[in-house]
Parts: C-alpha cells; structure tokens; sequence
C-alpha cells in the first residue's frame, strides 16, 4: 500500500518536459526537405510555447541533423482585443526582445531529432511562424499560421501548487482523526 | 553529420521531480534494508535490493529514456513504455517484499506520528481490504488496460502531457494491485487459494490478447496521432500498429503465462511458496553477525545503537572539517578578506551595482546561500563570520573588561536597528549602491571591534547585530543543533566548562549553559563549547527542524519565548519585514511611493519611513493584537496579552522564513552568474587581461521554474506556521473545541500572510542586482 501510494507520488511529481514533439501544426515539403513542426503546448495560449521541428530529406524520409534552423515570429493585424502575455517575474530577464532569427537547436529537448526553441507569443490573436532551414547551399522556409488563445489568469495557471497546503491542512485532520480512534 | 541512430539513443531527459522521487525511494528503502539486515536477514536477502532497485529503474527507463521521446511517433515504442510500466516494474518492485523496508526506512519520528496512525485506522484499512481484493486488482487492471487503449482516451493522453502521466500513473498502480497478489511481498498473506492464481493470471492474457489481436488485425489506423505522426524512415502507421499489437501479444502473453506456469509447477510439486514461507517463518534465529550483516557492518553500515541520535561531526571529513578550529578560522580569514575586497571595490569601483562586486556579493550571493544554509544545516555563516576575527583582534588589544549596560541586555536595540536597516535599504537604495554597501561594511567592523573591544562577553552578536539576529531567528526551523549529545554524562559534570571555559579555551560568550539550552536562538555555531567540554560531550546534532518554535521551555540564557516580548517584537519585525522588502521591489508599490510622494511633496526618506511604519509596525501590529486578543477571548483564557502574543509570535517564523527563502532565492537564480563578468572587471582594472573582457549579458538561472519553488516554500512555510500554531494553542487548552478556537484567529493570520506573499511575488519586479534594474 505505501509504495503504492510512494510511486504514485513519483509519477504525480513528474514534470512535463519540453520538445518532447506536441501536436501537429504543420507538415509539407519544400526544396528537398520534408518537414514537420510541432507545439507545445498543443492548445496555444499567450506566454511561453515550445517550437519544434523535424526535418526530413524528402525522398528517403530519413532525418537530417546538419541543417540550420531560424525560427520568425510576427503577429498578424487584427482588429479585436488582445491580452498581454503574463510570464513569472523571473523570466523578465530571459525574454528575447527580437522574434525574428531565433535559432532552433537539435540539443532544445528530450528528442535528439527535432530542432527546437521556446519563443515567447506576446499577445492572443493569430500570429505567423516562419521555419527557415539552411543546409549546404539549400535555402528553404516554410510558413504556418498559430491561432494563440488568451492566457490563463497567473494564479489560475499555478493551481495545482497551491493544492499542498490544503492537501496537508487534510492530511493532518485525517491523522488526528486516526490517533483518537486509535485511543479509543 | 551527426548520426541519427546516435541522436534517437541520446534523446533523454532526465525529469526532475520523478529522478529525485525515485531516489529517495531507493535511498529509504537501502535504509530500511540495511537495518532489517540485523534483524530479520534471512527474509531480506540481498536480490530483493537488487529486484526493489530494478523495478525502480525500469520505470526511469520508461519515462527518462528515448522510449518517451519517441512514444508520440511510434506507437510500437509507446507500447514497450506501458509493457514495462504494467508488466515489469510493478512485478520488481513487489518482489523487493518494499513495506517493511520502507518502513523502517523513513526517519523514525516521521514513521511513528505521521504514517503510524493511518497504517492502523479502520477507514483505511477498509479501503485497502477493498483495494487488495483480488477481484478488484484484476478488475482494475483491465479496465485500465483495455479503458486506455479506447482511441478517445489514447489521444486524450497524447495530445495532453498531463492527461498522460495520469495514464502512466494509473498503469502503473494497477500494475502494482494486479502483481502484488502474484508476488504476495512478505508479510503480505494470500487472499486467495494459490491454485485461484492461474485463472487470474490466464483470464487476465485473454484480455491482453483480444485487445493485442484487435490492434494486430485491424485494418485501419486506430489512433490518429500516429496517422499524422511524421514516417521516420519511411516507417508506414498501419504497420507500427501491428508491431505495436504483437509486442502487446507475444511478451505480454509470456509475462502473463510464464508466472502462470510456475505457480502450476509449484502447486502440483507441493513445493508451494506458502511452505516455503512456513519453513523460514518456523526457523531459529540465526544469528543476525552473518553474511551481508558482517559485510554492513565492516562498511560502517551497522545499526544505530538505540537513543543514539545523528552528529554531524561523526561524519567522516565533514565533521572533521567543522570541528577543527583551524579550518573555522581559515573560512573566517577567507571571508574577511571577500569583505575587504568588497569594501575596496565598493570604495573604488565602478559606482553601478551589478558591475561592483559590493552590489553583487553581499545583496545577491551571501543573503541567497545564507538562507540555503540555514534550511539545510544551520547558523554557519555566524560560524565563519569575519567580525570573529576583528573581535578577537579587539579583545586582545583593547581591555575587553567593562560589563554591557542591564538596560541593554535584550532584543530591543538590534529590533531598532532592524527596523532601521529595512528603511534605510528602501530610502537610500542601499542595494544600489557600492558606496554606501562598503561603508555598511566598514561600520559594522568597527562597531564589533569596539563593542567587544570594551566590554566582555559576546555582547555583540547576543544584543546589537541585526544580521544575527535574523541568523538566530530563522535558525530555529535548521535541521542542526549545537546541542548535549548524552545528558547524563553533563548531570555529573563538575567543571562546567562549556559556559566558563578553561584557561586555554574560552566557554560560550553568549551565555547558552548546554545542558539547559534549547534549539538555535542566540547560538552563533561558534563550537567554543565544544572545544571546552572536557568530555567530548557536545556535538552537532540533528533535530525535527522547528520543534523549539512550540515548545514552551525554559531556555538558557533566553528563559520562556513567552516572557520576552522584546523577541516577539524583534520576529515580528523579520517577518513583516520579509513581506515589505520584497514589496519594495514590485511596480505597485513603487507606483504608490512614487504617487505619494508627488502627491505630499515628500522626500523618499520620509515616504518609505511612512511605508516602513505602517507595513512592519502599524498593520502587523493591529492584526497581531486582534489576533491575540480574540484567540484569548474565544478560548475564554485568564492570560495577560503580552506572554500571549509573544507565544504566537514564535509561529510565525516559518512564513517569514520562506518569503526570505523566496526573495533571496530569486535575487541568487536572477544574478547567479554576475560575479564572473564584474571579477573580469577588476582584473581588467588591475591591468590583468588573462581573464578576458566582461560579458554584462551574461545568462542566469533565472528559469520560469523558479516561481514554482516561490510558492513551494510558502506553501511549506504556511503548513508549518499552521502546525506550530495548532501546537502552541494546545499547550493553553488541551479540549480539542477549545484549542481550535484559540488556534482561529491566529490561523486567519497566517492565511493572510501567505495570500499578500502570494500577490507579491506574481507581480512584476525590478530585477535588482542585475544589469536590467
């Protein structure tokens, strides 16, 4: 029974990882490449979102690992409001100011083949991600649109952090509670 | 170019939470081992240890290695991960018989008051009687199985990282459910006749194989993701499927049918387990000094004699290191000279804080390890303190022989100077400024050389510096203590030594008598006692941090925390004042400073008096004494308000702890790496160019990872404030009605504390002491 609920709480303790593929926003051919990009989260919203890419040579659909990956953020005109991006106060310091040319590198996450880089979607709307690949002499790019959600109210997003006190205020109630029956 | 095999085996990621979860696992289960090694060696032999640690790698190669990396692409590899979650690790795991080693593994207090009253409380017993049956183990096995393959439910996992730990998770629980009634771990008894296993086992693989088949034969891509899923090497989804259904099959049908067919051999042998059990369970004792006990034992693993509590200073080379006062003097003499070097650069360098190493060193990295350090061990910056040497210096020169002044024999003069510091900090931006930080230095140099120059005793770490008095306070939640380690040997002590000292060792200079001292408060980690005791009879002991802060004893040198309301002022000005340092630094309090004081015309001195005023002394002050005043009344109690309050005061210490813990933690990630390019600097302006130029835009650790661990502390800080409260209040009332009514208000205390340190470390900060403020 303890371990039981020990290696529950090893796996409830995992923490997601980024790169780790998520879903699908594009896939096509260009040049001579076949490439795949993935988000993560796989419903967007405002603040950080890992970038994903794999990149296939077009025929044999094997990986190609010596390219050279930029990633293009810009944020397409609309008319409707927009929500900021709200991202913890540390990150103030991390945040690139330009989202153009932001390298994806192979060694981003846990899957060796995919390019990666966590780029920072200011504000909610629809924003246009360009892929540009460079590999000998071969130029290629490819565009995808990102439909980007609002964000979650902060403390909304850190719920699960404040389970513990809660959790802990319940589980010395509950052993209080055991000790008097043990008593009695 | 680099080889994409070699990319696929290098994929790993190591997840932090469940590593460490996985470890101290192991390490309590060694524990547990080791120790059941004396007692009961014969059930413990050393391949449960090596099944227990199996199972635990099997599920860190499950959920670490390239198995999880490319579990979203292939579905054949996703399945390998949820055969070894289901079918492997549970199996290992329940073969390492893991209850009573990690029973015994746990620390004995945590074992006895927190996981002892569960193990014997009838609801939970219920529950678990329930759960073990093994109809439900079985029934929840397959209803897992089967339930998570439903495409809904498979693509819910995969497009959701959290979905699909909960379906990790939820296999392997019900993988341990399902074995533990194959395995039966000792001292687990059968449910079941041994024989009822092999239809368990048998039924569960037609399930297994009707679901294997249905993957294997069906003609079409169940699972979407894996239809869209990029082809690695040209790999085609209907066949990964069909691999994916056949690993399913073939080595899950052997799983199923191999412990089947044991089981069958074993029952028409007559050589069941159970008489196997028998036989150990009727055997002798051996004797415990045998095999791996012998071998424990040469390794310096043998058991804890009874009562025997952990020394620091018995560790090999650490305790050592910390005993010898040669190498506490060399840590002194390695400070003093950082802060002269500080001072020197604050005096000389450049007057721009994240380029000085006096806007560095003393605001970034000191505050940051000090905190570490007291969570994890104690008040060792007090014992590598360079006012040691300077004081020393000044005792040996200067008479050292008038007495310090009655009137100043308490907490009173270091709460002001406290209060002092935090307006100074915020008025005249202390923390940027090298110049005014070096002179802070420097005073306080000369402040310990004077006092202790003149008067004897240790007068100034006891009643003037504030630094150690919030050295002290926070101290009282460290896991060590300078502490008796045998009582008895001190009621038949003579000598007194550890307070007097010897003609060559002097004793304790704050006055701390070691038989009658309790927990931290006022100790500097000095060690003079223990170089004085002349019977080796005070160590470094390890204690249930925080015990002292709802313990009620008389304390050397301190008496009751109730009669000295002076210490409740001084820890109610550091916890209060935890919240008003970290609120100086978000926007909208500096956008309430500026507005005031545009609007009344006032110097910022004067503002951020007001604001030191009303945020540490007038607000606390009022929730204090409601506070007090209702908890007395409700708990109808004929206690004068002052004792009272000052009783309470102590539980507070956690939540100020953990908003200090939380505010120079974030100050030590956001400026972690700003030493090297300001050392750059000075070697350039030393005309040193070996070490290259300064890189200002120097990465940090500043991850967005780090709020998480904000909120963790208070959350943490809050349970224990909530604990010691609780505690504290059943010393006036034992009724449990009574109790929780003095408890209340000073329960609504701590939940607004917690809420406003919550509020402010979401809001946005100006990054002091780096290069962004």
């Amino acid at each position: 029974m303890r371990t039981t609920l020990i290696l529950g709480l090893m796996l409830f303790l995992a923490r997601t990882s980024w790169a780790d593929g998520g879903a699908i926003q594009f896939q096509g051919d260009t040049g001579p490449f076949h490439v795949t990009v993935f988000t993560l989260p796989p419903i967007l919203s405002v603040g950080s979102v890992d970038v994903t890419v794999l990149i296939q040579d077009r025929t044999k659909l094997n990986p190609l690992l010596d390219a050279r990956v930029t990633l293009d953020l810009s944020e397409l005109a609309t008319s409707g409001p927009k929500n900021e991006a709200w991202s913890p106060p540390a990150c103030a310091l991390n945040t690139p100011l330009s989202l153009a040319g932001i390298p994806a590198r192979l060694n981003h996450g846990e899957n060796r083949l995919l390019y990666g880089a966590v780029v920072q979607v200011r504000s909610s709307g629809t924003w246009k991600l360009k892929i540009n690949i460079q590999r000998d002499s071969e130029i290629e790019s490819v565009s995808t649109l990102l439909k980007v959600d609002p964000p979650a109210p902060p403390p909304l997003a850190y719920w699960h952090l404040f389970l513990l006190p809660p959790l802990g205020v319940l589980g010395f109630i509950m052993n209080r509670t055991a000790r008097r029956r043990d008593r009695v | 170019m680099e080889d994409p095999a070699n990319a696929v085996f290098s994929s790993w990621a190591i997840p932090i939470g469940a590593t460490v979860a996985i470890l101290l696992a192991f390490i309590v289960y060694l524990r547990g081992w080791i120790a059941l090694q004396f007692r009961v060696p014969f059930r413990f032999p050393v391949w449960r240890l090596l099944s227990f640690a199996a199972g635990l790698g099997t599920i860190f190669l499950a959920i670490a290695s390239p198995l999880d990396a490319f579990g979203g692409l292939l579905l054949q590899v996703h399945m390998i991960q949820h055969l070894l979650l289901m079918m492997v690790a549970p199996p290992l795991i329940l073969a390492g018989a893991p209850y009573l080693p990690i029973l015994s593994g746990l620390p004995r207090v945590f074992a006895r008051e927190v996981v002892g009253p569960f193990l014997i409380w009838t609801p939970l017993k219920r529950i678990g009687h329930f759960l073990f049956n093994p109809l439900v183990c079985w029934t929840a096995f397959t209803t897992s199985n089967v339930l998570w393959h439903v495409p809904a439910f498979y693509e819910l996992a995969l497009n959701s990282p959290a979905w699909h730990q909960v379906e990790h998770l939820c296999f392997l629980l019900t993988g341990l459910l399902f074995w533990w009634h194959i395995v039966l771990p000792w001292p687990g008894r059968a449910a079941w006749p041994r024989w009822a296993m092999i239809p368990y086992l048998v039924l569960a693989d037609v399930q297994n194989t009707g679901l294997a088949a249905f993957l294997t034969f069906y003609d079409r891509v169940l699972y979407p993701t894996y239809e869209h899923a990029p082809r690695l090497w040209g790999s085609n989804p209907l066949d990964d499927q069909v691999l994916a259904g056949t690993i399913m099959w073939v080595p899950g049908s052997i799983i199923f049918l191999v412990p089947a067919a044991i089981i069958a051999i074993q029952y028409l042998s007559h050589t069941s387990k159970f008489r196997f059990e028998e036989n150990v369970s009727a055997q002798p004792a051996r004797t415990p000094e045998a095999g791996t006990a012998i071998l424990l034992r040469k390794l310096g693993l043998g058991p804890h004699p009874p009562g025997r509590l952990f020394d620091l200073f018995r560790v090999p080379i650490l305790g050592r290191f910390l005993r010898s006062k040669a190498s506490r003097r060399g840590m002194q003499l390695v400070m003093l000279l950082l802060a002269i070097a500080v001072s020197l650069d604050g005096f000389l360098g450049p007057q721009v804080s994240p380029m000085n190493l006096a806007g560095v060193l003393p605001w970034t990295h000191w505050r940051g390890f000090t905190v570490i350090a007291l969570l994890f061990a104690g008040n060792l910056f007090c014992m590598v303190c360079p006012f040691m040497l300077v004081r020393d210096f000044g005792r040996h020169w200067l008479p050292a022989k008038w007495t310090w002044p009655r009137s100043l024999r308490n907490k009173w003069l270091p709460a002001l100077l406290l209060a002092l510091y935090f307006w100074a900090y915020e008025a005249f931006s202390l923390w940027n400024s090298p110049w005014l930080t070096a002179w802070i230095i420097l005073s306080y140099f000369l402040a310990a050389l004077v006092i202790d120059g003149f008067f004897q005793g240790g007068n100034f770490c006891k009643y003037v510096c504030p630094i150690g008095q919030f050295h002290f306070v926070q101290s009282l939640l460290s896991p060590f203590e300078v502490k008796v380690r045998t009582p008895d040997v001190c009621r038949t002590c003579k000598t007194f030594d550890c307070i007097r000292g010897r003609s060559e060792q002097r004793g304790c200079e704050l006055k701390l008598f070691q038989p009658r001292k309790k927990g931290n408060m006022d100790c500097t980690f000095c060690m003079d006692c223990v170089d004085a005791c002349p019977h080796d009879n005070v160590g470094l002991i390890a204690v249930t941090p925080g015990k002292e802060l709802w313990t009620g004893a008389q304390r050397s040198s301190i008496g009751p925390f109730a009669s000295r309301f002076d210490l409740a002022v001084l820890v109610f000005i550091l916890v209060f004042g935890a919240l008003a340092n970290a609120a100086g630094m978000i926007a909208p309090v500096a956008a309430l400073l500026d507005r005031a004081r545009f609007l009344f015309g006032l110097q910022r001195p004067v503002i951020v008096a007001l604001f030191v005023a009303v945020g540490i002394f007038l607000i606390p002050g009022f929730i204090v004494c409601t506070a007090g005043f209702l908890s007395r009344r409700m708990g109808r109690l004929q206690v004068p308000l002052k004792p009272f309050i000052s009783d309470f005061a102590m539980t507070m210490v956690p939540l100020g702890f953990a908003m200090w813990l939380a505010h120079f933690v974030f100050h030590l990630f956001t400026g972690s790496h700003l030493p090297i390019p300001v050392i750059k600097r000075i070697a350039l302006d030393l005309h040193l160019t070996f070490l290259g130029a300064p890189n200002w835009g120097i990465a940090s650790w500043a991850v967005p990872q780090l709020l998480d661990f904000e909120i963790l502390f208070l959350d943490v800080g809050l349970l224990v404030s909530l604990y010691a409260g609780w505690r504290v209040a059943q010393r006036y009332n034992k009724s449990k009605t009574r109790c929780l009514l003095i408890f209340t208000p000073w329960s609504l205390v701590y939940i607004l504390f917690f809420l406003v340190a919550i509020w402010i470390i979401f809001q946005p900060m100006d990054m002091r002491g780096t290069m962004m403020s």
